[in-house]
């Protein structure tokens, strides 16, 4: 009677996990619940029921023709309580906002209806807001970096494929209406937009929204190499011949200083760079060229103050007071604006 | 071939490194657990000790966290569960049949703990961005530039065991932190008998 068991559990699945693929019986792997992950590499010695044959066959041919079954909203489920959900979100994210205001932003509207003004305002106010902002703190953490790099930087963090990742792992895609389903990551990104301008409404103020983006749209430089992997420039060497132009140093000059094995498969150039007599740095890589790239980027990053050694990124516990001051004194100023009118 | 653990080791278990969702911890906390699902039968002898779970700890679950949304589903015949839901789209079940109220709570407050993500092998007990601050190895590390020419000092010198030294790690320090080379301070003979491990040190226990 091992397949009872089974029969009753697939009655009252209750999540995804409990009906696994048709084609493979439902099984605990281990003895210790609640590790789905750790599977057998040898899956075929997983034996399933042999009565089940042909309703598991008959299974995968339906899902072969129809193909997968889409996604249904989290609300469609049994367990879900909106106002519960809802009290429990504003609170995990700690935020207060009219409740109002946060669901016109988690509410797309249809293309029919033109009258719905919220959302598409909220969406172009909270967009703006960000980049404000995080454009601040770009001026304000990373002062040496040229406009380029402060550009790119913003760009990077404002684009809708952050904002959709963030907004996905925090919990949006259980409250955001829209057709079809799932939402994209357009709607992600500008449901996104709109809850920040909503937290800026409430209670808190832009401050408020400040901190939100201080919180969970900053963090997301942690681990990044700022000129290597978000400004990614196709000729550092043009860069920083600029660079040692504004300065009023003479213009860098690349030495071959040191090669080996260069006809093996891995030959190994250094390429050390001089401005004058002055000696800037060396690069390696696999051909002249590489190296070359590869010492001006270490140039660059000294100059602009990115070493992968240099000071963390204000954020998190290493922010202090002065430089919270400095970064929240723009929306300060709003908001005594907006009292004041108010 | 049909053993049910054929092939199932360590080294063939997936595995990864220490990660966090979201780079959660940088800035506000947020409870990555956002809903709990217990369904156990109103009847049935399985479901015994999760209906007296559900009577006597859940309340105290849910107000002890107040971001996650408990719901209890009784329902005939079925068996009793529970399913937690995470912030990155992860949901995970457990079976609760003959468990006893204590195991139920130890085993929803552990979900409760998770982050969402998958419980797999964690090679190290840290991770970092940035593995290595030597940088990669290539036929010219540690390659001396030896002066031939250059005359070798024979001659004796005497050092205290207390005098400054040069610190040999002076140039890895950052620019703006040399100052804690150079403005040390400074300890009287007087202080160093007294104190030999230093102004800061432990504290040793009095002999006797």
């Amino acid at each position: 009677m091992l397949n009872m068991r089974r029969m009753i559990r697939l009655q009252f699945p209750l999540c995804k996990q409990m009906l696994a693929s048709p084609t493979q019986g439902t099984r605990k792997y281990t003895s210790k619940p609640g590790n789905p992950q750790l599977e057998p590499v040898n899956k075929n010695s997983i034996m399933f029921a042999r009565w089940k044959k042909h309703w598991y066959l008959s299974m995968a041919r339906k899902k072969n023709i129809e193909g997968e079954e889409p996604e249904e909203p989290r609300s469609t489920r049994e367990n879900w309580n909106y106002e519960a959900e809802f009290a429990a979100f504003k609170l995990r994210l700690q935020i207060d906002v009219a409740d109002d205001d946060l669901r016109a932003a988690f509410t797309q509207p249809l293309p029919e209806r033109d009258d719905v003004v919220d959302y598409s305002s909220l969406c172009t106010k909270g967009n703006i807001l960000i980049h404000e902002f995080v454009k601040h703190y770009i001026n304000l953490s990373f002062p040496k970096l040229c406009d380029e790099g402060k550009s790119t930087i913003l760009d990077y963090l404002c684009s809708t494929k952050q904002l959709a990742h963030i907004a996905f792992n925090l919990g949006y895609k259980d409250f955001i209406q829209c057709s079809p389903f799932p939402p994209s990551s357009e709607v992600f990104a500008e449901s996104f937009q709109a809850s920040i301008e909503a937290i800026a409404k409430g209670s808190g103020g832009p401050v408020a929204a400040g901190k939100f983006i201080l919180d969970f749209i900053i963090p997301q430089l942690i681990g990044k190499d700022i000129l290597h992997d978000i400004w990614k420039p196709e000729n550092p060497m043009k860069i920083l011949t600029q660079e040692l132009q504004n300065q009023g140093k003479p213009g860098p000059e690349a030495r071959l200083v040191r090669q080996s094995g260069i006809s093996s498969t891995l030959p190994v150039f250094f390429i050390a760079l001089y401005s004058g007599k002055e000696f800037l740095t060396e690069g390696a890589g696999e051909s002249i060229e590489l190296a070359e790239t590869d010492a001006a980027k270490l140039v660059l990053k000294r100059i602009y103050g990115v070493e992968p050694n240099s000071r963390a990124i204000m954020m998190g516990v290493v922010v202090d007071d002065e430089f919270l001051e400095k970064l929240f004194a723009p929306l300060m100023q709003q908001r005594q604006q907006i009292t004041g009118s108010g | 071939m049909t053993a049910p653990g054929f092939g199932f080791t360590a080294r063939s278990r997936p595995s990864g490194f220490l990660k966090t969702v979201l780079q959660s911890g940088m800035g506000r906390p947020v409870k990555q657990l956002k809903r709990v699902t217990l369904q156990f039968c109103d009847n049935g002898s399985k479901s015994r000790f999760a209906r007296l779970f559900v009577e006597n700890h859940l309340t105290d679950f849910a107000r002890k966290h107040p971001t996650v949304v408990v719901y209890a589903m009784p329902k005939r015949d079925a068996m009793p569960q529970v399913c937690a839901e995470y912030l990155n789209g992860e949901e995970e079940m457990h079976e609760l049949d003959h468990k006893h109220p204590d195991e139920i709570l130890e085993a929803v407050e552990t979900l409760a703990g998770r982050s969402g993500l998958p419980l797999i092998r964690i090679r190290k007990d840290w991770h970092t961005y940035t593995p290595s601050i030597q940088g990669e190895w290539h036929p010219f590390v540690n390659k001396k530039d030896y002066d031939i020419q250059k005359k070798i000092d024979f001659s004796i010198k005497l050092w205290d065991a207390w005098t400054p030294r040069k610190n040999a790690w002076a140039k890895y320090y950052r620019a703006d932190e040399l100052d804690k080379l150079t403005n040390r301070p400074i300890l009287t003979y007087e202080e160093k008998s007294e104190l030999p491990l230093g102004k800061w040190g432990p504290q040793l226990p009095p002999i006797y």
